[in-house]
């Protein structure tokens, strides 16, 4: 309720300031006027979204099915870790706006850039999250597992992995968040549909409500995709989740 | 009967299939501009060519260039400017095919209350301009030729996006922007009861080519026979648009939903003034005037410092042209 309250407050500040302040349309328009260009393209809107949705989705299972063999790798020795760690730093040190433009020369305008500006906004924390993860598995039930004679394999199956669920939601909140900022940023350089696309387009054709419009909706579409993996956890591993009482 | 059905199923796949797959990389999003491209693909004038012709929007006119160098694309459109250098520069294989513009649409946007009615006028005033725009290298050629010092203007630096909304509230004296640009300043400016004014740099004596159509040196070698027919197509999309152009703004608007028809067909007919005059009495034929090529590279040796001894035949290959 509380949050609802905090929204519709911030609302109807958003709407008075404009009208109070006689905010022109292309600086800062009302929330009535996004409300009422969204309800005149809605199908538009609603096109653009799927086609950013598309790339999200697209960008973050890239993200899972590289981070977890690399998180695998880091924990498996600290030569590794070693190795990789660095090379990981240096992906996250190399600014994605400056680098998206590159990757379209390379990889074409096709899908394959936005995926991977997406991949590379994405993945980092979760495979940090993951290693941790893996890494802090406690002693006491490796020690079970190998007094009991456990492959490599079944350790990492039945003891590491559910030992790191936790972590593993960690990183993949973020990491569902960080994609959509990362699909945005691939939509900017190279795209003809998406939100990103929408926003830089209406930007330029002086279509202000239409771009604040497109903002709003990718707020919208990160907190659902956060909420979906949260919902996700909480069903299928809830044993893993913290009890609200824990928490008190 | 099934014969004849299975013989007009096998002439149509054939058909389909001998299409050639082409991608158009323009150099910015679809504005009016490209109103007689989406008009001709409407009217299927690539079909009847053989070309199965999708587009790309892009980003900028030197980022089209190394979209379709780096082989994204085999053709691509924008400023002759991002050419020349890309070729003469860093030997980009890309050359002008066609032109789109006869003369530069270069132009300084202001407010009819700042009281700026001439270059002149602009001593000691401020101006917002993009990182990389070519407005700011041809500006102090332009104010030369208008018998301005251009070391008396300032500039400001901003993005893209910031440039109108500096104008509109007066925080800067003016913007530059190509002339087709207008339709989406001019009712802003008519919102807070001003006027937008338009001084061409042209008006100076600044006459120089802008937008051409090129392709990669490796497509016109291997692929001159499908070139010819995209050029003849597009040829035959503009001549079509600047009789059509209402038609041709709102076949745009159908492929484009994020546009205006307005702002469309303001778009349009700046550009086909430009190709064909504005009462579309000119004969263009999207050939090169090869004194008037150096004189544009001429400007880009003196507002970029490019290499003065580039033979700029090297940049242009317009024999695949239709005649007309």
């Amino acid at each position: 309720m509380l949050p609802l309250l905090a929204v519709l407050i911030l609302g109807v500040a958003w709407e008075g300031a404009v009208l109070v302040f006689e905010i022109p349309v292309y600086m800062f328009p009302a929330l009535s006027v996004i409300w009422s260009e969204f309800l005149t393209n809605v199908g538009l809107v609603a096109g653009h979204t799927v086609a950013t949705l598309g790339t999200v989705m697209g960008g973050f299972a890239l993200s899972i099915a590289i981070s977890v063999p690399l998180a695998v790798l880091i924990a498996s020795s600290p030569l590794m870790a070693n190795a990789i760690y660095p090379l990981l730093v240096l992906t996250q040190s190399v600014p994605k706006v400056a680098l998206a433009p590159i990757l379209v020369v390379v990889l074409g305008a096709g899908e394959v850039p936005r995926l991977v500006v997406t991949f590379l906004v994405a993945f980092f924390p979760l495979v940090t999250s993951l290693a941790t993860g893996l890494l802090t598995t406690p002693a006491d039930l490796i020690e079970l597992g190998r007094s009991y004679k456990a492959t490599w394999w079944q350790e990492l199956v039945r003891i590491r992995f559910p030992s790191s669920v936790p972590f593993m939601f960690n990183g993949l909140k973020l990491a569902i968040t960080f994609a959509v900022v990362g699909a945005t940023v691939g939509e900017f350089v190279a795209a003809d549909k998406g939100l990103g696309y929408q926003i830089m387009a209406a930007t330029a054709f002086f279509n202000t409500p239409a771009a604040f419009g497109a903002l709003v909706i990718l707020s919208l579409l990160g907190i659902v995709l956060f909420q979906a993996v949260v919902i996700i956890e909480k069903v299928f591993f809830s044993w893993s989740t913290p009890m609200e009482a824990d928490l008190q | 009967m099934a014969a004849a059905v299975l013989v007009a199923g096998l002439g149509f796949s054939t058909s389909v299939m001998a299409l050639d797959e082409v991608n158009f990389q323009w150099s910015w999003i679809p504005t009016g501009f490209y109103a007689p491209i989406s008009a001709g693909m409407a009217m299927g004038f690539y079909e009847d060519e053989g070309i199965d012709l999708t587009v790309s929007t892009g980003r900028g006119s030197g980022d089209a260039v190394k979209k379709v160098a780096g082989g994204g694309s085999p053709i691509g459109d924008g400023d002759i400017s991002a050419v020349m250098s890309a070729r003469a520069e860093e030997g980009a294989p890309v050359k002008c095919l066609m032109h789109e513009h006869n003369h530069s649409p270069h132009s300084l946007f202001i407010l009819k209350s700042s009281g700026i009615s001439h270059f002149k006028d602009l001593e000691g005033k401020t101006l917002a301009t993009t990182p990389g725009n070519s407005h700011r290298n041809y500006f102090p050629i332009a104010a030369r030729m208008a018998g301005l010092d251009p070391d008396t203007v300032s500039w400001t630096v901003v993005d893209a996006t910031a440039m109108p909304s500096l104008l509109i509230n007066k925080r800067v004296d003016g913007v530059p922007y190509f002339t087709s640009n207008a339709s989406f300043v001019e009712p802003q400016a008519k919102a807070i009861g001003d006027e937008l004014v338009i001084i061409p740099f042209a008006d100076y004596g600044f006459d120089i080519y802008s937008y051409c159509i090129y392709a990669r040196d490796d497509v016109i070698e291997e692929q001159s026979d499908m070139l010819q027919r995209f050029l003849k197509a597009t040829v035959r999309s503009f001549v079509w648009a600047r009789d059509n152009p209402e038609e041709a703004a709102r076949l745009h608007k159908e492929r484009w939903p994020d546009t205006k028809y307005e702002d469309n067909l303001a778009g349009w007919v700046d550009l086909s003034g430009n190709m064909f005059g504005k009462d579309k009495s000119k004969d263009w034929t999207g050939h090169y005037d090869m004194a008037k090529v150096q004189k544009t590279y001429d400007v880009l040796v003196e507002s970029r410092g490019l290499n003065p001894d580039f033979d700029v035949t090297e940049v242009i290959h317009d024999s695949l042209l239709p005649q007309m």
